[in-house]
């Protein structure tokens, strides 16, 4: 896996924790803040409950107190009235923060009863008969809630007994009852003694505590408040600030802002950091590998970090391996070059050797010649001194006499021959056109084509560019070849002179050894052909033909250098000359050279 | 008639010999023989020949030499010279006329025929 990619899977997982982290910790904030709550709740509820009972402690005292009294009960028995107007009075009612007190017989009929509530007490029955059953099947006291034309009021009522039976066993002597009216006031006040909101609402109406997030720092709870049946009358509401969760949820929400601060800081901030630090670098640094362009870690190679340890490397790698490539290149272009030199030195060796060969023939050649020449002079002279002098009309003198004067002018012609040979310097070049220069060399052996019966077939290409040659020793060349040519037909024949110009489209190869792709590819050359239908030459001869003193003559036919001169001749003109020969059919003598070049 | 006087030059002592015998088998030429080719000069004023035959490659001096020896002295230098030589080759005698660089050449091996051809022709020219 690509660097990149662990990278990016990186950076993804620290995203990934961090909002894991965020959400959980949004869900343990909520916990903790329900548990909180919840714990809160129920320690305001006892508070409440406390603050509650404390609230009701008065009444509760007068109520027990006073239904445990023997002045009760003689005041119940015998209805005084008086006693009743003098102690249960509005100042009872105000020490003992109550609202009203209605006291009852055994039989449950009103007996007496106060308030300072503004409305005639005396008609009013708060409860009906059956309630004193139920209200005090339990135990002698009760405490219950009902509504009255002012609002709901707590009740709390006992059973009359006298001080002796303080554990309420006897009989009930009477019912006293005392309430408060849960006014506006004392709501006010019970929300200001619980520190919280205080509210009564139906029954049947939705409960606040249902509503309230524990996150606006509100602890809500309800308390039902019976009636004397038991039955929910009302519902006390208490909605509660509980400062601790608000700033606590303030707090982890301050967190929670904090938290995804850091992290919208410092996420990008890893990402870039990545990205530039670690990521752009590898990426320049595989794209120079790929491309092996250092051009994208040139700027690098400046930073002092590893990344700039590695940009320098690879540059000083590149300039190595430039390096390297062009010695390699120099090295094997040099060597190409070597092979040329090689083959060309080879070449010239040959040559050398060629030469060399040649010119010690040669040497030996004119020593030879020179030589002979000599003793030759001297024996035609004696001959012609003897022709003189002796009897020619004797046949035999006569005959021997001419026998030794031919075979003089045979070694005369070897002799010039060899000199031939040996002489092969000095040319004198000039363009020339060839038809012309083999005409010339028809008309020299004429006698010796009309010795035979031979026909001889032009075909020739009129208008050929000139061709840079020694006239004469062209001229010898051909000479030569027309004799071969003539030698080689037996008794008639046929002598084709052909000449033409063309391209090279191969190189043709010289004869053995030397003019080898002596001219290039599309070159222009002008082509000499001169094909007999003689006798032809076997192949294994063929090699040779062209070697000097090898010769397919009888002896005394000729020493075998015509061609081999022919070959020098051509061989100096820069020209090539090559044989075809098939035994039965003829021979084929072709010579190529090259033109004039056009200026 | 008087005979012509034939110089001959050459150090091949059987060669001159013979071409002695020869001119003078036909009655027109006293030749005289010089084979030391250094002498060749001396030969020439001493003895005044009509012609000089002179050969070019001998051993003690070449004979162009001795030629241009010849030309300096105002004794001999009318005296047509005519080179035999070994050197060159008949054709090439041929091409240029018998006629080369202002000498005559004729060149060896030569019959009697040629040579007295040639030594007519370079007389009459002078």
């Amino acid at each position: 896996m690509k660097i990149q990619t662990k990278l990016f899977f990186l950076v993804f997982l620290i995203v990934a924790t961090f909002a894991v982290s965020l959400i959980l910790y949004m869900g343990i904030e909520g916990n903790i803040a329900v548990s909180l709550f919840s714990n809160e709740v129920q320690d305001k509820k006892s508070a409440f409950d406390k603050d509650l009972e404390l609230k009701g402690k008065a009444i509760e005292s007068l109520v027990y107190d006073y239904t445990d009294s023997d002045e009760m009960v003689n005041f119940i028995a015998t209805d005084n009235k008086d006693w009743a107007k003098h102690n249960i009075d509005a100042r009872l009612l105000f020490n003992f923060d109550t609202n009203a007190i209605w006291i009852y017989g055994p039989d449950s009929s009103l007996l007496y009863s106060v308030s300072n509530l503004g409305y005639d007490e005396s008609k009013e029955r708060p409860l009906p008969k059956e309630a004193f059953d139920t209200l005090f099947m339990q135990k002698g006291l009760c405490h219950f809630f009902i509504d009255t034309p002012k609002g709901l009021m707590e009740i709390r009522g006992a059973t009359v007994h006298p001080s002796t039976d303080m554990a309420r066993k006897t009989p009930a002597q009477g019912y006293f009852f005392a309430g408060r009216l849960w006014d506006k006031d004392y709501i006010k006040h019970l929300s200001e003694v619980t520190r919280g909101t205080v509210s009564i609402a139906p029954v049947a109406q939705r409960s606040p505590s249902v509503s309230i997030q524990p996150e606006y720092g509100v602890i809500a709870f309800s308390k039902i408040l019976n009636g004397w049946d038991s039955r929910p009358l009302r519902r006390l509401d208490v909605l509660s600030e509980y400062t601790s969760i608000k700033d606590f949820i303030r707090i982890s929400r301050v967190v929670f802002f904090m938290f995804c601060i850091f992290a919208a800081l410092i996420l990008p901030l890893l990402l870039i950091s990545v990205m530039r630090w670690v990521n752009m670098p590898l990426r320049l640094i595989s794209n120079t590998l790929k491309t092996e362009n250092s051009v994208y870690i040139d700027k690098m190679q400046k930073d002092r970090d590893e990344f700039g340890d590695i940009a320098r490397l690879i540059h000083k790698f590149f300039s190595q391996k430039a390096t390297l490539v062009r010695e390699i290149t120099e090295r094997r272009e040099a060597e190409a070059e070597l092979r040329v030199a090689y083959t060309n030195l080879k070449e010239t060796k040959q040559q050398l050797i060629q030469a060399e060969k040649m010119q010690a023939v040669g040497m030996l050649a004119s020593g030879v010649a020179h030589e002979v020449k000599n003793p030759l002079g001297i024996i035609i002279q004696g001959v012609n001194y003897l022709e003189k002098v002796l009897p020619l009309e004797q046949e035999g003198v006569f005959k021997a006499l001419a026998m030794i004067k031919q075979s003089i002018e045979r070694a005369d012609n070897i002799v010039r021959s060899l000199l031939d040979f040996s002489r092969l310097t000095n040319l004198n070049l000039q363009p020339q056109d060839i038809n012309s220069l083999l005409e010339d060399s028809l008309v020299l052996v004429k006698q010796n084509l009309q010795s035979k019966q031979i026909e001889v077939v032009k075909e020739i290409k009129q208008d050929m560019p000139k061709v840079l040659i020694d006239k004469n020793r062209m001229e010898q060349v051909f000479i030569n070849i027309l004799l071969n040519a003539i030698q080689a037909i037996p008794a008639s024949g046929k002598i084709f002179i052909r000449s033409y110009d063309t391209v090279l489209e191969e190189v043709k190869n010289g004869a053995h050894g030397i003019g080898e792709n002596r001219f290039k590819t599309k070159e222009r050359v002008v082509i000499v052909e001169i094909e007999d239908t003689g006798v032809g030459i076997p192949e294994e001869n063929i090699e040779k033909i062209f070697d000097p003193f090898f010769t397919t003559k009888k002896i005394g036919e000729g020493v075998g250098l015509g061609l081999s001169i022919c070959r020098n001749i051509i061989d100096i003109h820069g020209g090539m000359i090559e044989m075809k020969s098939h035994v039965g059919k003829g021979t084929s003598v072709i010579v190529t050279l090259g033109i004039v070049p056009e200026r | 008639m008087e005979k012509k006087k034939i110089l001959l030059i050459d150090d091949e002592q059987d060669f001159t010999q013979l071409v002695k015998m020869n001119l003078e088998a036909t009655g027109k030429y006293e030749v005289k023989i010089e084979n030391r080719g250094a002498l060749g000069f001396a030969a020439a004023k001493q003895f005044k020949p009509d012609l000089i035959l002179l050969d070019i490659l001998m051993p003690d001096m070449e004979g162009s030499e001795v030629a241009s020896k010849l030309n300096e002295d105002k004794d001999t230098k009318n005296i047509p010279i005519v080179i035999l030589t070994a050197i060159i080759k008949e054709d090439e005698v041929k091409e240029s006329g018998g006629f080369i660089a202002g000498y005559h050449f004729l060149a060896k091996p030569v019959s009697t025929d040629k040579l007295i051809n040639m030594i007519e022709q370079a007389i009459i020219n002078e």
